[in-house]
C-alpha cells in the first residue's frame, strides 16, 4: 500500500459495519489515523482493535449522528487523540445494520420516514458541523458524503431512503460552496447496489445479482469497489475537485 | 507504482495538459507514447521524461487523418510492445459565433476534437483486445461540453459529443475488458491551442485558485489505475467546483 494519507486523521461514521468498516480499513492502510464513529459500540471497538493489532492507529467512539452533542464529542475525542481532523466520511445511514423497510411509498411508517431523514440527512449535516471548526482552523479538509445510484435513477420502493440519498446531492454542492473558501473540498460517492450485508440471504443475493445485469461491467458490486474513490477524494490528488458526485456502479447510471 | 509495465498513448502531449499527463503517468511506471503534430514539442517532452528516469517515445501524428491515427497506434504497439491506456486529450477551439464560423472551420474543429478521439478509441481498443489488455481509455471533455457559451460554437458541440461518445464507448467496450471514462476540466492551464498560462486570467470557482495541468493529470491517473476499477462511463469534473455554483455567482 502507498502512504497517500500519511499524517492525516479520518473519521468514518458508521465505520463499524459493512462498507464503512471497509472504508476505515483502507484509509488506515493508506496511512491515516482513523476514528470509527459508531452507534454500535461493540462493532466500533472490534473494528478499532482489529486495526490497532495490525499496527494502525484507530479510535472507537460511540456516536449517535442524530445528536449534536454526540457528534461534537466525536470530533473533540478525535482531535484530542490525533491532533487534527482532515477527513470525514459521512457513511452512517439507515440501510442494513440499522435496517429499513423496502415498502411502497404509501405503506411507510411516518416514524421510519423521520428516522431515515434524521440519520441519513441530519446526521451528515450535524457531523459536518462538528468537524468544520477543526477544518477551518487548518484551512484544509475533505468531506465525503455517500449518496446512492437510486437517487439518480429512482427505485420501485423505499422512497424514504431514496429521498434521503437525493438530499445528499444538493447537500454536497451547498456545503462545497460554503466551505470552499476554507480550503475544504466536499464531494460525494454514489454506489450502485452493493453486496454490503455481512450475512446475505438468498433474496438479497438475488437482488444484488439482478442489479449486475444493468451494468456495462456486469458483475456483483462489492464494498471493495468504492475504496479507490474514497481514497482519491480523501487525498491531495483531488484538491481541485469539489461539489462533485462520482457514481461508482460499474457503468449503470452514467452521471 | 500504479502503472508499472503499462503502455499509454497521450494525444496532444506536446504541451500543457497533455505534457503533464505524460509526466504523471510516467512517474507511476507507464511507458508513454507522446503523440503530437509538432515534432519538436513531442521530442522535447519524451526526452524530458527519459532524462528524469522514465520511458517515453515521440510519435508524430496529424489527428485529422484516419490513416495517420491507424498508423500511429500500430507503431506504438510495435515499438512499445503493447497498449493499455489511451488518453484522448487533443482538441482545438474555433472560438467563433455561429454567424461567423464557416462549414470548413466547423468541420476542422469537429475532426480534431470529436472524430480524432473516436478514431483513436477505435484503433486503440482493437489493439487492446488483440493483446488481451486490461484497457483504460480516458477522454478529455470540458465544461464547455455541458454549458452553452457565447462563442466556440463548434468546440462546445464537439466537447458535448465527447461526453456521450464516452458513455457509448464504455458500454460497447466493457465486454472487451476496456473501461472508458471522461474528465471535465474548466479553465485548466493555458487556453486550448495556446502556449502560455496567464496567471491573471480571471477565475471564479470554489477553490479560489486557477486549475493547473497537474490537477487534471491526477484525476486521469485515478481513472487509469485500479483505484477506479468499477467506474465506467462517468464524467469526472475537475473544475474547482464551478459546476456546483449558482450560474454567475462569484465565490473566489
Amino acid at each position: 500500500m502507498s502512504s497517500r494519507l500519511k499524517g492525516r486523521v479520518a473519521i468514518v461514521t458508521g465505520g463499524g459495519h459493512g462498507i464503512g468498516r471497509a472504508y476505515a480499513r483502507r484509509l488506515a492502510e493508506e496511512g491515516a489515523s482513523v476514528v470509527i464513529a459508531e452507534i454500535d459500540v461493540k462493532a466500533a471497538t472490534s473494528a478499532a482493535e482489529e486495526l490497532e493489532k495490525e499496527g494502525f492507529e484507530a479510535l472507537a467512539v460511540h456516536t449517535d449522528v442524530t445528536k449534536p452533542d454526540s457528534v461534537k464529542e466525536m470530533a473533540r475525542l478525535a482531535a484530542e487523540k490525533f491532533g487534527r481532523i482532515d477527513i470525514l466520511v459521512n457513511n452512517a445511514a439507515i440501510f442494513i445494520s440499522v435496517p429499513m423497510s423496502r415498502a411502497p411509498f404509501d405503506e411507510i411508517d411516518p416514524e421510519e420516514w423521520d428516522r431515515m431523514m434524521a440519520v441519513n440527512v441530519k446526521g451528515a449535516w450535524l457531523s459536518s458541523c462538528a468537524v468544520a471548526p477543526y477544518m477551518r482552523d487548518q484551512q484544509y479538509g475533505k468531506i465525503i458524503n455517500i449518496s446512492s445510484g437510486t437517487a439518480l435513477k429512482g427505485a420501485d420502493n423505499r422512497i424514504h431512503y431514496v429521498a434521503s440519498k437525493a438530499a445528499i446531492l444538493g447537500f454536497t454542492k451547498t456545503l462545497a460552496n460554503e466551505l470552499g473558501k476554507e480550503g475544504v473540498c466536499v464531494n460525494c460517492i454514489a454506489p450502485g447496489s452493493t453486496m454490503s450485508e455481512e450475512n446475505p440471504d438468498d433474496a438479497i443475493r438475488q437482488r444484488r445479482a439482478s442489479a449486475a445485469s444493468t451494468r456495462a461491467i456486469p458483475r456483483l458490486q462489492m464494498p471493495g469497489d468504492m475504496l479507490g474513490a474514497v481514497v482519491f477524494f480523501s487525498s491531495s490528488d483531488s484538491d481541485f475537485i469539489t461539489g462533485q458526485t462520482l457514481v461508482v456502479d460499474g457503468g449503470s447510471c452514467m452521471h | 507504482m500504479k502503472l508499472s509495465g503499462k503502455v499509454a498513448i497521450v494525444t496532444g502531449a506536446g504541451r500543457n495538459i497533455g505534457e503533464e499527463v505524460s509526466r504523471v503517468l510516467s512517474a507511476e511506471g507507464a511507458t508513454i507514447a507522446v503523440v503530437d503534430l509538432d515534432r519538436s514539442r513531442a521530442e522535447k517532452v519524451a526526452a524530458d521524461i527519459v532524462a528524469s528516469g522514465g520511458q517515453a517515445k515521440p510519435f508524430i501524428c496529424d489527428v485529422a487523418s484516419e490513416d495517420q491515427i491507424r498508423a500511429t497506434v500500430a507503431a506504438v504497439v510495435d515499438q512499445l510492445g503493447g497498449l493499455d491506456i489511451l488518453v484522448n486529450n487533443v482538441a482545438m477551439s474555433d472560438n467563433k459565433h455561429i454567424f461567423d464560423i464557416t462549414a470548413e472551420e466547423w468541420n476542422r474543429t469537429l475532426a480534431i476534437t470529436l472524430t480524432a478521439p473516436f478514431l483513436f478509441g477505435k484503433y486503440a481498443a482493437q489493439a487492446m483486445v488483440q493483446h488481451a489488455a486490461d484497457g483504460r481509455i480516458i477522454n478529455v471533455s470540458s465544461t464547455s461540453g455541458y454549458y452553452g457559451r457565447d462563442r466556440a460554437i463548434a468546440y462546445t458541440a464537439a466537447k458535448g459529443g465527447v461526453i456521450n461518445l464516452t458513455r457509448s464507448m464504455a458500454i460497447q467496450l466493457a465486454p472487451h475488458n476496456i473501461r472508458v471514462n471522461s474528465v471535465v476540466p474548466n479553465k485548466i492551464g493555458s487556453p486550448v491551442g495556446k502556449d502560455d498560462f496567464d496567471p491573471t486570467r480571471p477565475v471564479s470557482n470554489l477553490r479560489g485558485r486557477p486549475g493547473v495541468p497537474a490537477d487534471l493529470a491526477k484525476a486521469i491517473l485515478f481513472l487509469a489505475s485500479d483505484d477506479s476499477d468499477f467506474i465506467a462511463g462517468t464524467d469526472l469534473f475537475v473544475d474547482g467546483g464551478v459546476s456546483a455554483m449558482m450560474p454567475g455567482s462569484k465565490q473566489s
